[in-house]
This record gives C-alpha cells, structure tokens and sequence, in this order.
C-alpha cells in the first residue's frame, strides 16, 4: 500500500514554506518533510488541517494506491 | 532458499544456545583460576586507579560535551529561515548531546558507586564525592542549557527539566510524527532490554560457575526485568481499554 501526495505542488502554489505550513497546522518542520517524502502517514486531523490550509480535500492532497 | 518454520528455527537457535552454554560452562570450569584472577586483576585494577579513572573519563565527557554544545550553539547563531540543511545539522548534534549528557552522568554514578565500595576498606576519599558532585552538577546544567538550545530550534517544545513533569510536559508539547518516534523507539527500547536482561543473567550464571558473585545480582535483575514488564504490561491494557487521547 502506497499513500503518495501533492503537498509539494500545493506548497509551491501557495508560495509556503515546510515551516510556515508546519506552524499554520501545529506541526514541525520535520513532520512536514517526512509527510511530503512519504516515510510518514499523517492522521486523519493532520490531513484535514494541511487540506484545509490549502483550500482543497484530503483526496486531492493524498492519493492512497492499493498494490 | 526455503524459510525455516519459526518453531523449528526456535528449537534449532536453543539446542544451539544450550550447546553453546554447556561448552562454555565447562570452559569456565577448566578456566576456574584464571577466570578469578583476571576478575581479580580488574577489581584492583578497578580499586586503585578508580580516581584517575573517574577523572579522565567525566573529563573526557565534559569536553566532548562543551564541543558539542557550543558548536550547535554557533551553527544556531548562523542559521537562517530557509536553511534546512543547517537546520537538520544542529538537529542530529543536539540528538546525540542530550543523550551523551545523561550517559557522562550514569558513568558518573557508577564510578562513585565503585569508590563508596573502597571505602569499605580504605577509608572514604572525599576526592572521589567532588568529582561525583562537580560531574552531576556540570551534566545537570548541560542538560538544562541543551534544552534552552532545542527550544531555540523548536520553539513549540515547551518543559522545563528541572520540572518533575518535564517528560509529561515536553511529550504533550510534540506533534503526533514526534510522538510516533518516540513510542517507536521506547517499543525497541523494550524489546532489546528483554535480550539485555536474558544475557546479563546468562552472564552472572557462567561467571558464578567459577566466582561467587551472591545472590544480590540475580535480585537486581530480576527486579528490573520484573518491573519493566509489568510497567509495560498495565500500560498497554490500559490504553487498549480506555481512551488513547491521541486527537492533537
């Protein structure tokens, strides 16, 4: 099972940093990149706040492929 | 190649163990007196240069501490927004410090303990309790001061170290990525005590073969292995029965 996501894309549009997304969510710096590289599986209110930062569904964000 | 079933391989690793035990059982055996002088050797070893040791080695750690802590402090001094490799630098040195400091202070402990044992037959070096005390004071304010460095770099962490609750207080203070690595590493924490404690029992059950080391050793162990199990095992059932409070 494969969790892959488009935070990258989305933190460029919104020319946000790993950071300030980290601090607008209540996370670190590090949370965001380990979520961004895929090592780590945000929970479901972590993917809610980072979905809600950017104006779109934790579908758009996170795509979940089942091998 | 084929996978061994994990019942075979279980009977095949303690048919090996015990070959293993039994063959070294009877090396102690034949060793006796070679074992107890070497044992010997070490303890005096131990006895006459345990100041000389004590000092250069929390020496040693002290130095190696203020290195550390004062390059992480310069590299924080230099660090901008959006450097993230500095950023990852200062992070992994300020992982390996705090752990380092409280390693420095177990040694610290443990050599004290050797030199109150020589004080049953010498007399009581007051040498030996300075160096303890400067040594616990000194890793005390290095971790107080190590903390004020991390909270420079995460200024959400909140605790004070000298707060009983400190734990409590810094662990609230994580996010739930935070928190996984560390429930991660208490779990591997646990798993690998369990082999620790089996071979410091295997251990002082060879060693008795040829000294008598009392019965004080296999108390202590036992205590401990008893007290981490149970801590371990009503922590567990009391979370799969009732609130994880996991919601950040």
């Amino acid at each position: 099972m494969g969790l892959e996501n488009r935070l990258k894309e989305y933190r460029a549009r919104d020319n946000l940093n790993q950071s300030d997304l980290g601090k607008l969510v209540g996370a670190s710096r590090q949370t965001i990149s380990l979520i961004e590289r895929g090592d780590y599986s945000p929970s479901v209110i972590l993917a809610l706040k980072i979905a809600r930062v950017f104006g779109t569904t934790v579908e758009e964000l996170f795509l979940f492929e089942e091998e | 190649m084929k996978k061994l079933n994990p019942t075979i391989k279980f009977f095949i690793v303690l048919v090996i163990s015990a070959f293993i035990g039994g063959l070294l059982g009877g090396s102690i055996t034949r060793g006796e007196d070679v074992i107890l002088q070497n044992m010997i050797n070490f303890q005096n070893y131990m006895v006459i240069n345990n100041l000389l040791i004590q000092a250069i080695l929390l020496g040693l750690c002290a130095l190696v501490i203020l290195i550390l802590y004062f390059s992480a402090k310069l590299k924080l001094k230099r660090l901008k927004e959006n450097d993230d490799i500095l950023f990852d630098q200062i992070d992994r040195q300020l992982g390996f410090l705090l752990p380092f400091i409280t390693v420095a202070m177990i040694f610290g402990f443990c050599l004290f303990g050797v030199t109150v044992t020589n004080s049953l037959e010498g007399g009581f070096n007051i040498l030996g309790l300075i160096i303890f005390l400067a040594n616990t004071a000194f890793t005390l304010t290095m971790t107080v001061l190590t903390i004020k460095l991390s909270k420079v770099l995460y200024p959400e962490k909140r605790g004070n170290p000298l707060d009983f609750n400190f734990d409590k207080e810094w662990l609230k203070s994580c996010d739930e990525a935070e928190k996984f690595v560390v429930y991660k590493a208490s779990y591997r924490c646990y798993q690998m005590m369990n082999f620790v404690y089996c071979g410091v029992v295997t251990f002082c059950l060879l060693i008795s073969i040829a000294i008598n080391i009392g019965i004080f050793p296999y108390l202590l162990i036992g205590f401990l292995w008893i007290t981490q199990t149970l801590i371990y095992s009503i922590t567990a059932n009391r979370f799969q029965h009732g609130p994880l409070d996991n919601v950040q």
